[in-house]
């Protein structure tokens, strides 16, 4: 018998839901409950209707025919009053028990109701559902009066469509400026200045005291007294998470329903996603974070995948023609960030970049938004930003198109998650290729939901058109693969690209070089946290047999002795090794550990095995060693235990790849015996805290490292040296040492993008940080147990 | 007269990844590209590179300790100016066969 899967709620999260899951596995009995009378809609698109400018046909997502075809029971107009999370079945309106496998909670929000005496009279509405659309659309009569309460992105999209409606409408706001939680007070002031011209009264800061009328609202008084005369009034106060079935079932809630990073609520075999949920202390009010969620819930119970849900940053639009306003992250800055700020009142044109060092961490675009995806993209990606005015779309010809320089994976329809890649492919399909803006949303969806983007998919349509390839200003990864590679990560994650071959095939020359097939190499490893296909075709010797190959072409041995750390055992096993296999030299190394030189390829695995240590990767760009001193365990100056702390850092770091060596060190006071001022990265006791150095070098240059920040516990120091390395894993160029990557990008832009990241961003490092951690094995075991030919001296005849 | 000797299986010779044989005394490096298989003198002209650890580009072994690049069908070495010798390689029912 097919699994049974229950979906309460028939909204924009759980329609997206239930077609991943039918790509990913159609075999389930599923059955939708909504509370809505209709098949899933388009929410999204309600101030479109509102305003006229679409038909309340056109907001349908999937009709009856889609779910017939599919096999899929809706009962739509049927909500769910129960669960039994013991037994396994819910209760829906009629008194009916369905038994569930599985159940997802997708109800999404409710908007919230200020008590407001007055608030049950007719003609006083939320802005939530079609339904309510219809109602307001059939009250609207030109010359009537309506009043919207709230001046936020929804009530501003009511207002204008109340508006185009032929309605006389106010809007009463409590704050200083509209739209406060997304835009400073210029933005927020220009936007009401701009909303007055286009005939619209916005009040505030007001407050509303009660609704008056004889059963129907007449009027609405404020707090102050004054009276406003209104046949409808529309409440766009602000949303609150749809629980109360979840809660009485006894599942664990607060602002929203608890989930974990597998959008799993506290009941067994209950999951949630959308608005109605809260994962790590966050709640959500945008349709894009509701879709990844979905799409990731898809993945986790049709393909029983082990993925984490990871929030993304999310920008704001408001959809009002006209009147185009982005905006994402902080719109204020804190003492330190600074501002870019372009400001044209008259043209309605206000562009505000808000820096911490040289990270974008908030974006406001007015009236001109083409370069939005641009900045979202670096506002989601917590990248350095050199170019700021250029971000801003400042020094490119007014006549160029911002479309064009768009990465392919950047997202062009945040509400449907559409990238500039596949609108290309549309565009560019060998047969009947869209040459219409129309054309492009039906095959592709993009702009059908808020539209913000038809701007950018008129951009692509014209790109498109146009013949003359521009030449790309960033350096290229190599003459073998001449492209950016910042387009080579977009290329790699975009299209599912595993493997260096592939990578040359598609974006270089198919044959590649050996200086660019181990970078492309390092950079699949790195960006899919692991996660790719190794070809030892593509690596160094060294690499391919774990061993740094010698001049006589003998291989030398350097097994992993964190800290500088080792036991009589192992010295005892070490020499015996020596004896054994007669390696022709064992020296101390620099970096604090042993090197057995002179060894056969042959002979590589054995001596491993016999050694029963791991590999040092002493022979290629990863983490190496972690110079320690003695410190408080034994020294009589230390301040801080730097041999657990470097043992414990090692560990921590020991097999992940990087784009060049890294060498660290951790000392326990500041006469530093382990010249962590020279390292990599580097970490030194002081009384009461840990600083960590960054970019240290005494190589063939030597360069004093920057003081990265200082923090107070050994938990707190392995937290930053993770987020620190995996930012350099990530944007380093292969071959790049720290300490080129540190001042190239310049020590305050590498502070603001690690320390002093946002908590979204530093858990996204995090993450992936911890990702591809996982995926490390020890080569020593791993690769002769796997391909044991890579170590054999011939061929067999 | 050449003779045909016996150099082992194409199976277990890797795309990219060379093989040293030894065939009367000569060491001899083995490289397979798709179907294709090269043979060459196993050590680098410059100072002894094991030509068979290097790294496959196209038609080109780049030496593994100096990065010189040697050509597999004409046993060239870029700005040396010796090369490697290069023999003749028959692939039999899934068996390298060398000339020499
Ligand atoms: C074994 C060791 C010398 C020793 O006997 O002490 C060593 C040996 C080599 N070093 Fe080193 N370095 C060794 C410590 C150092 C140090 C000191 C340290 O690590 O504390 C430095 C200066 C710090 C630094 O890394 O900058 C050092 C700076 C270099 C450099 C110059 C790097 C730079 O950017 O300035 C190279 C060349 C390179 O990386 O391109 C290099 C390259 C090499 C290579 C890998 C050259 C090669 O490709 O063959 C040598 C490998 C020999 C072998 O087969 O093992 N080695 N090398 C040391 C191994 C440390 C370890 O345990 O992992
Ligand atoms: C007018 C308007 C404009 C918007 N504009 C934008 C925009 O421009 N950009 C943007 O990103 N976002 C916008 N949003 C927000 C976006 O619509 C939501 O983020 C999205 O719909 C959330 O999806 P969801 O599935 O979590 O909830 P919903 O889409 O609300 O779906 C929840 C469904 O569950 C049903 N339900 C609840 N309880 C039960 C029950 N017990 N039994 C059965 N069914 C139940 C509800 O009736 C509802 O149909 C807008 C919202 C509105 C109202
Ligand atoms: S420098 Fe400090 S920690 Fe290191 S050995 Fe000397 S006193 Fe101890
Ligand atoms: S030994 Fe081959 S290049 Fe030096």
């Amino acid at each position: 018998m097919n699994r049974r899967l229950i979906l309460v709620g028939n909204g924009m999260g759980g329609i997206r839901f239930l077609e991943r899951l039918f790509e990913a596995d159609p075999t389930w009995a599923v059955t939708v409950f909504g509370d809505e009378p209709h098949p899933a809609y388009d929410r999204v698109a309600l101030s479109k209707v509102l305003a006229g400018s679409v038909g309340a046909e056109t907001v349908v997502i999937r009709g009856h025919d889609w779910y017939d075809e599919k096999g899929i029971r809706l009962e739509a107009g049927c909500p769910i009053v129960a669960i039994n999370t013991e037994e396994r079945w819910v209760e829906d309106a009629f008194g009916r028990q369905h038994e569930y496998d599985s159940l997802v909670l997708a109800t999404g929000s409710l908007p919230f109701m200020p008590p407001i005496p007055g608030a049950n009279l007719d003609g006083v509405l939320p802005f939530r559902t079609l339904d309510e659309v219809d109602n307001m659309i059939t009250r609207a009569e030109a010359g009537s009066k309506a009043v919207v309460i709230g001046g936020g992105l929804l009530g501003l999209e009511c207002a204008y469509g109340l508006t185009r409606r032929g309605m006389d409408v106010t809007v009463l706001h409590l704050t200083e400026h509209l739209m406060d939680r997304q835009l400073d007070l210029a933005a927020g002031t220009l936007l009401r200045d701009e909303l007055q011209r286009m005939g619209m009264r916005v009040m505030l800061p007001v407050s509303t005291k009660r609704f008056e009328g004889d059963g129907r609202v007449e009027r609405v008084v404020l707090t102050d007294g004054e009276v406003i005369p209104a046949d409808l009034v529309v409440i766009c106060a602000g949303i609150r998470p749809n629980i109360s079935l979840a809660r009485d079932a006894g599942l664990s809630v607060a602002k929203g329903i608890v989930v974990d990073d597998c959008l799993h609520t506290s009941a067994p075999h209950v999951y949630a996603l959308g608005e109605c949920i809260e994962h790590k202390g966050l709640t959500f009010g945008l349709v894009e974070p509701v879709y990844d969620q979905a799409a990731l819930l898809a993945k986790i119970i049709g393909h029983q995948e082990l993925v984490a849900y990871e929030p993304k940053f999310s920008a704001t639009t408001l959809k009002v023609a006209g009147l185009d306003v982005f905006a994402g992250g902080r719109s204020v800055p804190e003492i330190g960030d600074h501002e870019v700020v372009i400001r044209d009142d008259a043209g309605f044109i206000y562009k505000k970049l808000v820096l911490r060092n040289d990270v974008v961490v908030g974006a406001t675009l007015l009236g001109d938004v083409r370069s939005a995806p641009l900045v979202g993209a670096a506002l989601s990606g917590g990248t350095i930003v050199k170019d700021r005015l250029r971000l801003l779309g400042i020094g490119i010809a007014s006549e160029s198109n911002p479309a064009a320089e768009l990465p392919d994976l950047a997202v062009v329809c945040g509400c449907n998650g559409v990238t500039k890649a596949t609108i290309m492919e549309a565009i560019q399909r060998p047969e009947e290729g869209c040459t219409s803006r129309a054309c492009v949303a039906k095959c592709t969806r993009a702009s059908t939901s808020c539209g913000s983007c038809a701007n950018i998919v008129d951009g692509l349509l014209a790109y498109a058109g146009q013949t003359a390839s521009t030449a790309s200003p960033a350096p290229v990864v190599c003459t073998c693969v001449p492209v950016a590679r910042e387009e080579l990560r977009w290329r790699i994650l975009g299209e599912d690209i595993r493997t260096v071959s592939q990578v040359l095939k598609t974006a270089g020359d198919g044959v590649g070089c050996h200086r660019c097939r181990p970078a492309i190499n390092y950079y699949l490893d790195a960006w899919w946290c692991g996660d790719y296909q190794e070809q030892p075709a593509s690596r160094h010797v060294n690499d391919r047999v774990h061993a740094n190959v010698q001049k006589d072409g003998t291989f030398s041995v350097v097994p992993r002795m964190r800290g500088g750390i080792t036991t009589p055992d192992d010295l005892r096993r070490i020499a015996d090794v020596a004896d054994k296999y007669k390696v022709g030299m064992v020296k101390l190394t620099g970096g604090q550990r042993i090197d057995l030189l002179g060894v056969k390829k042959a002979d590589l695995p054995l001596m491993w095995a016999d050694l029963g240590m791991i590999s040092g990767h002493a022979y290629t760009k990863a983490i190496r060693t972690v110079k320690s001193c003695v410190g408080t365990e034994w020294c009589r100056f230390g301040v801080g235990d730097s041999t657990s702390l470097a043992v414990a850092m090692e560990e921590m770091l020991e097999g992940l790849y990087c784009p060049h060596k890294v060498k660290l060190g951790v000392t326990g006071c500041p006469r530093n015996c382990a010249e962590v001022t020279i390292k990599d990265l580097g970490v030194m006791a002081i009384v009461g805290a840990w600083e960590i150095y960054v970019g240290g070098a005494a190589g063939m240059s030597v360069r004093k490292a920057d003081l990265l920040c200082t923090v107070e516990t050994p938990t707190q120091v392995l937290e930053e040296v993770a987020i620190a390395i995996q930012r350099y894993r990530e944007e380093g160029i292969y071959l790049e040492r720290m300490y080129h990557y540190v001042p190239r990008v310049g020590i305050d832009a590498f502070k603001a993008s690690t320390v002093e990241a946002s908590e979204v961003v530093r858990a996204g490092l995090l993450d992936r940080f911890r990702r591809s951690k996982a995926r490390v094995s020890d080569p020593w075991q791993a690769v002769p147990a796997r391909e044991p030919w890579r170590f054999e001296p011939g061929l067999t005849a | 007269m050449a003779t045909l000797h016996r150099a082992g299986l194409l199976s277990s010779l890797h795309e990219g990844v060379g093989q040293v044989v030894e065939i009367d005394g000569k060491e001899i490096a083995l490289f397979r590209t798709g179907d294709r298989v090269f043979a060459i003198g196993a050590r680098c002209p410059h100072a002894g590179g094991f030509l068979a650890d290097g790294m496959v580009c196209g038609d080109v072994v780049v030496c593994p300790l100096h990065v010189r690049r040697v050509h597999l069908k004409t046993g060239e070495v870029e700005d040396w100016e010796v090369g490697v010798k290069t023999y003749s390689v028959v692939v039999r029912e899934g068996e390298i066969l060398l000339e020499l």
